[in-house]
């Protein structure tokens, strides 16, 4: 239990070791609560909220943790849950192709997952993602948590000790860049002229 | 940053700066900007267009998506697909747990067909199948008419867990007696039958813990059978504090007994109460309360509230919604009474108030089908005893409190025994697979024997009595031709010799038999096999102790990889794998990787409160790397717990204790309480006396210490009879150096504090002298002893050449071991005392402060090497 703490205060010390083990104790512990979860609920998931909140819960030792653990623990899960929709997003697509299977079952989530054009978006965004965090840490570090861990994008901007203009105007530019980056609209011509 | 995030990084600075701008004003720029550089503009407008559409990517659902993901139980299942021994046919159905296939496996013209469930993943493949292993012997024993027969179980190739039962053509029991139109007392002999078979499983010490009317199906000719007996176990375990909010959530809240919501023990009383509301809704059409859709935290606060309805009352509320008449002929009359006692017993929130078990619920049921008195009663036997208590508190007193404790535990009691029985029962199984291994050992024992028996004559006559040492060569020889018929366990003896060659110092030649026990191991039982993982172990302490650390952290992590493949997992033997990894790493230098294995490896072993010498080992190893790392904070309470692990493991006599007890030294003498710091080396001392014969060097370094300490508490001539008495003994076995010269350095000490400075300095000139002879001048212990020499030079009126020895001194220590260390602050002193002897007051004055720095930066400002530094440079 401690242990994770330890481990926060190690990574944010720049412990690459320590990082690792923490990354990786998050993202089995987020895979596991998520597996109970799914088994108790029948058809639908869980959502990322409760589950992020529960790894935290569970691996954390909240009372112990200052805001700025607290940052990086939600930072490191919500990279976790990306790695997880992702990993599972590739497999999905290589059993498709690998076999072209049909769905035994379907319910509303599994709808989603049937459909091979939304998984490669998934898989497209993940790559911009990438560019977005070459270019600037930080604004793909907001993307990560507003949509992976399941934060508000008012509780991610607090989390980041973004003021509210400036989490306005960085959400405001990181969505462009990534829309405009996954082939959105460009702008109209008559307009520029 | 590559030239694309670089590009990207002032795209998103344009961006800001356009976004300030009113849009014609933008439009403006960007047409101006698309004559220098078309490309960004186009990027730019790209961005914008993006940004003024309120309908993008992250707007379609990534959410929803990536929710799905998470929850996502895998790769579909395929007709024909195998899993197991068994391959798919047809899917049956899809639960909270997984899917259920029908599926058959053909072996030998012989067909069985079976429902194989493959559960959600996410759940934690190696704690379910080490749990399969253990119990899938008990759930397969269950062989009862009415309860689905466990077949077999294991993880996929996938990593998701799957079990197989044997295969029911049937209805949920609810559904069967409406459809069947059954009326009061078929549906109580069918719920009897069905409490029957609870009861069966339940003197095997098996509980359901999950039953519902999905659970248990009734075939064709009206034959119940229970399904999933055990799973539950299997599937959420029951030593896990942690599964409390998850693990009822993945069990059926309806049927959920207080104790699963309210997390707390789960017995046969548990499989009662789901009987008990099964029966409820036989009986009523209803579930005895409305608990589906609440949280978890409504469902624990519910049912702490929550009361029974009894099911005739019910029944006569929703009269009309009965219109299944067929339910009951005069369903009230037949219900109330003793079915009504008989359900609530069943329902009652207090697991020891229940039926005790299934079986004296089934009585029950039965005697209520046979017209007997029912033992259920609404005012019973507990109930009025406690009313009675009450009406007679003060006559009464502690006796009837014991009677109330003995009936209300009772249920408990008998579970408990019935615990242990199943302990013996597995005991028992574990004997049998140990009489296999008996065979084997027996054959070793055999061999070793043979060795020193010399049975063979004409051996014997040839070469006359062997040497214990020509007795070990001459079996080590043997194994090569006497076990090639079985290259596993002549691998396994490679290993254990190796290991005695490796203990006795003969390194290469250890490394060559771990070399072969490796190549056997790998080839007589696959390459991840643990005695593959052993042999990687031994073979890279062999390198270790070569010097060659690089060859073995290769090894280890190979170790490693196997062991942590292994179910279940052996955690002793990947504890020390890591714990080997770790003591590699440390000793190639990586002391921060070492410290996170080392935690790793004291995880594995069950945290710092677990028993063992293993524990205290790690203990130990992690607690000097932290205060090598200067980790004091993290290390001190370690280097406790590994004191106290020894102790609790083997006692407070314990020979680890002679050294592990310097860890705790080392803390005292940090934090300056000499009176402790005696205590710690006086018991250090009678440890190592208890322990080790004749002049063995931790008895003599412990006679040093403890004698130094009782020199600085005042006790001066005993503490310098012990310093002399080391110093015969170190001279007798020549065998410690630092030792001998930390023993002399104490002496001095002790001479200077009677002003004794003359017998001081010849004391450490010896000691020098030592170090001259050995070629060790320039390490810690004699460049701290040059140290102590040139500033009792200072006294003994010789400034010139201490200032010239103290700066050699000096610079040689910043050279070796860095500066601002302890003994380069003594060093320092030596020099300011020199330079103020030399009336050289202001360069004497700054070489002190130097000093005062060095130890207030490494014990505080109150310690008294801070102090004593401090009077030093006042006096100057």
């Amino acid at each position: 239990m401690g242990e994770v703490t330890l481990l926060i205060g190690r990574a944010r010390d720049g412990d690459r070791a320590a990082a690792d083990v923490l990354f990786r104790t998050v993202y089995d512990d987020l895979r596991r609560i998520a597996g109970r979860q799914a088994a108790g609920n029948g058809s639908h998931g869980p959502g990322r909220t409760s589950l992020v909140h529960e790894a935290y819960f569970r691996l954390a030792r909240p009372e112990s943790l200052n805001v700025n653990d607290r940052r990086h623990f939600f930072a490191v899960a919500a990279r976790a849950m990306r790695q997880i929709a992702v990993d599972r997003a590739r497999e999905r697509l290589a059993t498709k192709r690998g076999g072209g299977a049909q769905e035994t079952t379907l319910g509303a989530a599994d709808d989603a997952l049937a459909d091979p054009g939304r998984l490669e978006g998934l898989l497209d965004l993940d790559a911009a993602m990438g560019a977005l965090e070459a270019a600037d840490e930080r604004l793909a570090r907001l993307v990560e948590l507003r949509l992976f861990s399941g934060l508000l994008l008012e509780e991610a901007g607090e989390l980041m000790g973004l003021s509210p203009a400036t989490l306005k105007r960085d959400w405001r530019k990181a969505r462009a860049f990534l829309h405009a980056r996954l082939g959105g609209a460009e702008l109209p011509d008559e307009l520029g002229s | 940053m590559n030239s694309g995030a670089d590009r990207d990084a002032s795209l998103l600075r344009r961006f800001d700066e356009l976004a300030e701008l009113a849009a014609d004003e933008r439009l403006r720029q960007l047409a101006a900007l698309a004559e220098r550089d078309p490309e960004i503009a186009r990027d730019l407008r790209g961005m914008f267009g993006a940004d003024s559409d309120p309908d993008g990517p992250l707007e379609s659902g990534v959410d929803s998506l990536v929710e799905a993901l998470v929850a996502d139980e895998g790769k579909p299942l395929l007709a024909g697909q195998r899993i197991g021994p068994f391959v798919l046919e047809r899917p049956l159905g899809r639960g909270g747990m997984g899917e259920v296939w029908l599926a058959a496996r053909e072996e030998g013209g012989f067909r069985q067909t079976v429902a194989l469930k493959r559960l959600k993943r996410g759940m934690d493949s190696d704690e379910i199948l080490r749990r399969f292993v253990q119990e899938r012997r008990i759930l397969a024993d269950l062989s009862h008419p009415n309860i689905a027969r466990f077949i077999d179980g294991g993880v996929g190739a996938d990593g998701v867990p799957w079990y197989a039962m044997e295969y029911v053509d049937g209805t949920p029991i609810t559904a069967h007696a409406d459809a069947h139109a059954l009326d009061v007392r078929a549906r109580v002999g069918l719920l009897a039958l069905v409490a029957e078979a609870v009861a069966y499983a339940q003197n095997r010490l098996v509980v359901h813990r999950d039953l519902k009317p999905s659970n248990v199906l009734v075939d064709a000719a009206g034959v119940p059978h229970l399904l999933d007996f055990g799973i539950a176990k299997l599937l959420q375990g029951n030593d896990d504090p942690q599964a409390t909010a998850t693990g009822v959530r993945a069990l059926s809240p309806a049927y959920a007994a207080p104790e699963q919501i309210l997390d707390q023990a789960i017995s046969a009383a548990t499989d009662v109460y789901a009987l008990g509301v099964v029966l409820y809704e036989m009986l009523t059409g209803e579930l005895p309360h409305v608990r589906s859709g609440l949280s978890l935290e409504a469902l624990v606060d519910g049912v702490r509230h929550e009361t029974i309805e009894r099911p005739s009352v019910r029944l006569r509320a929703s009269a009309t919604t009965a219109g299944d008449a067929a339910r009951t002929q005069n369903p009230r009359r037949a219900v109330s009474g003793e079915l009504d006692a008989i359900v609530l017993t069943a329902l009652r929130r207090e697991p020891e108030r229940r039926y005790a078990s299934a079986s004296a619920m089934a009585d029950d049921l039965r005697r209520w089908l046979d017209g007997r008195p029912v033992r259920a009663q609404p005012d019973t036997a507990t109930y009025r005893i406690r009313k009675f208590v009450t009406r007679n508190r003060l006559a009464v007193g502690s006796a009837s409190a014991v009677l109330l404790a003995l009936i209300a535990g009772f249920g408990t009691a008998l579970w408990q025994a019935r615990e242990a029985q199943l302990q013996a029962q597995r005991a028992e199984r574990e004997a049998a697979a140990a009489r296999e291994t008996a065979t084997r050992t027996r054959r070793v024992k055999d061999f070793l024997a043979s060795v020193f028996m010399q049975e063979d004559p004409v051996r014997r006559d040839a070469r006359g009595p062997l040497t214990m040492t020509e007795a070990f060569e001459d079996a080590l020889a043997r194994i090569d031709t006497e076990f090639a018929d079985d290259p596993g366990l002549q691998g396994d003896l490679l290993d254990d010799f190796g290991e005695i060659v490796n203990s006795r110092g003969d390194h290469v030649r250890a490394k060559a038999l771990f070399e072969r026990a490796l190549a056997n191991a790998e080839r007589a039982r696959g390459m991840d096999d643990p005695a593959v993982a052993e042999a990687l172990v031994n073979l890279a302490s062999a390198y270790d102790n070569l010097g060659e650390m690089e060859r073995a952290a290769p090894l280890l992590r190979r170790s490693i990889g196997i062991l942590e493949r292994q179910v279940p997992v052996d955690a002793p033997a990947l504890a020390n794998a890591v714990n080997s990894l770790a003591v590699s790493k440390r000793n190639a230098g990586d002391n921060t990787g070492a410290i996170v294995d080392m935690r790793r490896a004291l995880d594995l072993l069950g945290g710092p409160q677990a028993n063992g010498q293993a524990v205290a080992m790690v203990l130990y190893n992690l607690a000097t790397a932290l205060s090598d790392a200067g980790r004091i904070d993290e290390a001190d309470p370690l280097a406790r717990a590994a004191v106290a692990a020894i102790e609790r493991d083997q006692g407070p006599m314990a020979a680890p204790l002679a050294i592990a007890l310097t860890m705790l030294e080392a803390v005292a003498e940090r934090e300056g309480d000499i009176e402790e710091l005696g205590r710690l080396s006086e018991r250090r001392l009678a440890i190592a006396q208890h322990n080790f014969p004749g002049d063995h060097p931790w008895k003599t370094v412990a006679l040093t210490d403890s004698g130094w300490h009782m020199v600085e508490t005042g006790r001066a001539a005993e503490g310098e009879a012990r310093i002399r008495e080391a110093i015969a003994a170190f001279d007798r076995t020549g065998d410690d150096d630092i030792g001998a010269l930390s023993a002399r350095r104490r002496l001095a000490q002790t001479l200077v504090r009677r002003d004794d400075l003359a017998g001081a300095a010849q004391v450490l000139d010896e000691a020098i002298a030592n170090c001259r002879k050995d070629e060790t001048l320039e390490s810690m212990m004699c460049l701290t002893i040059r140290a102590n020499r040139a500033h009792l030079a200072v006294r003994l009126g010789d400034a010139a050449g201490a200032l010239a020895e103290a700066d050699v001194v000096a610079a040689a220590m910043v050279r070796g071991f860095g500066a601002g260390i302890d003994e380069h602050a003594q060093a320092v002193e030596a020099r300011a005392a020199a330079l103020g002897a030399l009336g050289r007051r202001e360069e004497a004055r700054a070489a002190q402060a130097e000093a005062l720095a060095f130890y207030g930066q490494l014990y505080g400002e109150t310690h008294r090497s801070t102090v004593r530094a401090r009077e030093r440079l006042e006096a100057l």
